[in-house]
């Protein structure tokens, strides 16, 4: 089963998404978190050093998602993996989701046992549905 | 998009009517729930939809929506379906049936 990071520049968003979506995940899904740029959280910003942690703390054969707000959300993801050795980068994936919807799709489908490859294809699937069925 | 490729051999036993494969089952479900199919219940179709083979859609009646798939977490919560809500639920497949039997006890 795959983990999860949940990547925000606000420590706060990073917490509520990652309560969403072990919501939907329910227990057996590692969902770690790394939001704001200082230790205390309360400077909006992301730390590549705080983005390893979280991968670490739910790293698996398996395989890891990173969602992200974005902005340097990404970067720092980016920069995150470029400091994992090589063997456990080659199972973390930088998802094009977005933050809310994929970490929900992502939380659910992970639970299933899918694979990495395919929960992150359910979560930037919502990237085209729209939350209104008669919008778009 | 059809995943029932079912052993011939059924074809050939006896005591079996219809294949399988052919089953086509639907139902219409109201919603219940005061706050309507929100994103837990939606969670418990969505993992319930997923034990079966059967490709499952759904539609709301009361919107006239189309229908969506009932594996998919982003495409049930479009329906938007709210308490008073009827609901069209469709599953093709060799396990349509039990599908169909086992989601409608979640509404």
């Amino acid at each position: 089963m795959i983990g999860l990071v949940i990547v925000s520049h606000s420590a706060k968003l990073a917490e509520g998404v990652q309560e969403l979506a072990a919501q939907m995940a329910g227990e057996q899904v590692g969902i770690s978190q790394a939001g704001g740029l200082s230790d205390d959280g309360e400077t909006l910003g992301t730390d590549a050093f705080k983005i390893l942690s979280a991968i670490e703390e739910v790293w698996c054969e398996d395989g890891v998602l990173l969602l992200m707000d974005l902005g340097s959300s990404v970067m720092s993801a980016e920069m995150a993996l470029e400091m994992l050795p090589e063997q456990q980068r080659q199972n973390c994936l930088l998802s094009n989701a977005p933050l809310v919807e994929g970490a929900i799709v992502a939380a659910l489908h992970a639970s299933l046992g899918e694979p990495l490859q395919a929960v992150n294809k359910v979560a930037e699937a919502a990237l085209s549905t729209p939350k209104l069925a008669n919008a778009g | 998009m059809s995943n029932n490729t079912h052993s011939p051999l059924l074809d050939d036993h006896p005591a079996i009517p219809e294949s399988p494969a052919q089953q086509h089952k639907s139902a219409v479900v109201t919603v219940t729930d005061p706050r309507g199919l929100h994103l837990r219940s939606g969670r418990d179709v969505v993992r319930t939809a997923s034990l079966f083979q059967a490709r499952i859609t759904a539609a709301n009646l009361s919107r006239n929506s189309n229908a969506v798939d009932l594996k998919s977490i982003i495409q049930l919560m479009q329906l938007q379906a709210r308490q008073g809500h009827d609901l069209q639920l469709a599953a093709n497949g060799p396990d349509a049936d039990a599908a169909i039997e086992a989601l409608c006890s979640l509404f």
